[in-house]
């Protein structure tokens, strides 16, 4: 399941760094999990978290032993480490650089390190809390592909984000306020009627900006387009038809 | 102030094993007051480009002139030069030096020996100018304010010298939506009330194509496109090959060229002028 939230308080929430009272959100995670508040070191090895800043994830000496740290961490065998550490270097490109200091890279490379760092461990769940905050758009989009192929070999996937555009790819969007859940649902629900969504002080994707704007004008005929595809079509359809 | 850069060209690193060339033979003029989007993917030399501007980096062939300003390693009045042109840096806590508020807005003015009362209106006023309250915030640490605050402080200690170019590195990125704008609409209004030239870093082509008059594309080093708004969609390729990625907007109205019976123009691109033109759209419909 692909989830995307607005939010910086519950993404602490499934490893178990932050506890919460009696919440629906406590019996989400240990459902999901199957495991109890004790076993803090199984859910944090079963969940891994791509943070929003990746200078506070970056430990290593290298970008080797970086990635190595938490393999090590979780006793994983040094012949297994080897070969986990080619897979991810080579998947993100990293492997011409694997002996430079995590500090000498560019921001956009450094988050990229630390998700090879967590995908190196082979979680269950990932949590990526604004990842795609310093990346370009480029590599933006390559991360949002990585994230759709992880999910569709069965990885859960939380993406915490406020990029509006990036919605359209997950299962279900639940957007946080004053630490409490506003709205949830599936993108087409949450995009259906917005107002709910500004008050939360979030500005809704190009498309359903523009469908709003056309119906506000009495256009109501666009009403069910989100997508701009949708949009384009909508929008024919009407213009030629009358 | 005109900014014009002949065949300039800049090594990183020169002389060295890792050396690289970061700007290779630009030649570009901008006129007082323009708004120009500086685009391009990471390495590309945007921001190489735009320390030149400040008398950061000197070019290491061909020339840079600033107003009166000729940007060489030797030039003595430098310090006023950058009091011309305000620098907003892509992570503001790079900039940010102060003890507190106050003290890190005024730093740049603290040579040219100010009376403390004109010092504390003017801070005032900077204050007020991006938003922040006076009062609540200028005895606080900038370093415990939030990154929009910070950048907002970053902006002000800028625009204190009261500069005549304003130099803006990707100043939204990792902001909230609401606060991408509100600085956004921010910099409009200097610009439009100012007169203030902007150079405006960013990889959001959407943000370029909503504020600036002109995009410069720059890719390894070089101007590979440099037009207006409305010349975007029949350089797309360039763009593409620059790695810049398309907004909604034009993916929209490629798609709706395609199939709609009168078409978008180019210079429909603002996002505004496209509600606009698809209402006119339906309207003629109707009528016909």
């Amino acid at each position: 399941m692909r989830i995307c939230c607005f939010t910086h308080s519950l993404r602490l929430i499934p490893i178990g760094v932050m506890l919460v009272g009696n919440s629906p959100l406590k019996l989400l995670r240990l459902e999901l999990l199957g495991c109890c508040e004790n076993d803090l070191w199984e859910i944090r090895r079963m969940v891994g978290i791509v943070f929003q800043n990746p200078d506070l994830q970056l430990v290593g000496n290298t970008i080797e032993d970086d990635i190595a740290f938490s393999l090590e961490n979780i006793g994983v065998s040094p012949v297994e480490i080897d070969k986990r550490l080619t897979v991810v270097m080579d998947q993100f490109q990293l492997y011409p650089l694997k002996n430079q200091s995590p500090h000498t890279l560019s921001p956009g490379q450094k988050q990229k390190l630390a998700i090879a760092g967590v995908l190196a461990m082979k979680p269950k769940v990932v949590i990526f809390d604004e990842a795609s905050s310093m990346q370009s758009p480029k590599d933006a989009q390559e991360l949002y592909r990585m994230m759709s192929d992880l999910h569709k070999q069965g990885t859960t996937i939380v993406q915490i984000t406020h990029e509006m555009e990036d919605l359209y790819g997950c299962e279900r969007i639940i957007v946080l306020q004053d630490g409490m859940v506003k709205l949830e649902g599936k993108p087409s629900e949450i995009f259906a009627n917005t107002s709910m969504m500004k008050e939360a002080g979030l500005i809704p994707p190009f498309a359903v900006r523009i469908r709003d704007a056309l119906t506000e004008s009495g256009y109501e005929e666009i009403r069910d387009a989100i997508t701009p595809d949708q949009l384009v079509k909508q929008i024919c359809k009407s213009a030629l038809k009358t | 102030m005109q900014i014009s850069f002949e065949n300039v060209s800049y090594w990183h690193a020169r002389g060295n094993p890792f050396e690289h060339r970061a700007l290779n033979r630009i030649s570009l003029d901008i006129p007082p007051g323009q708004f120009v989007a500086v685009m391009g993917s990471a390495g590309s030399g945007k921001t190489t480009f735009a320390q030149m501007v400040n008398g950061l980096v000197f070019p290491h062939q061909g020339e840079v002139k600033v107003g009166s300003y000729r940007i060489i390693r030797k030039q003595k009045d430098l310090h006023f030069l950058r009091s011309d042109v305000g620098y907003v840096f892509q992570y503001p806590e790079h900039q940010v030096v102060g003890e507190n508020v106050f003290e890190d807005i005024s730093y740049g003015l603290q040579r040219f020996h100010h009376e403390e009362k004109h010092l504390s209106s003017l801070v005032r006023q900077m204050m007020e100018f991006v938003g922040l309250s006076y009062e609540e915030i200028k005895n606080r640490s900038p370093f415990r304010l939030s990154r929009g605050q910070m950048r907002r402080v970053a902006l002000a200690g800028a625009l204190i010298t009261n500069p005549k170019i304003l130099i803006l590195d990707e100043p939204t990125v990792a902001l909230d939506p609401k606060g991408r704008i509100d600085l956004l609409s921010l910099i409009k209004r200097l610009h439009e009330q100012e007169r203030i030239t902007i150079i405006y870093i960013t990889h959001r082509l959407e943000e370029a194509l909503e504020y600036a008059e002109r995009i410069v594309v720059l890719e390894q080093g070089k101007v590979s496109a440099d037009m207006k708004p409305c010349g975007v969609l029949a350089r797309l390729q360039d763009l593409c090959r620059a790695g810049i990625v398309m907004t909604p907007q034009l993916h929209f109205m490629r798609e709706a060229n395609k199939i709609l019976p009168i078409r978008i123009p180019d210079h429909v691109m603002k996002e505004q002028q496209l509600i606009d033109h698809i209402i006119n759209l339906f309207q003629k419909s109707w009528e016909e």
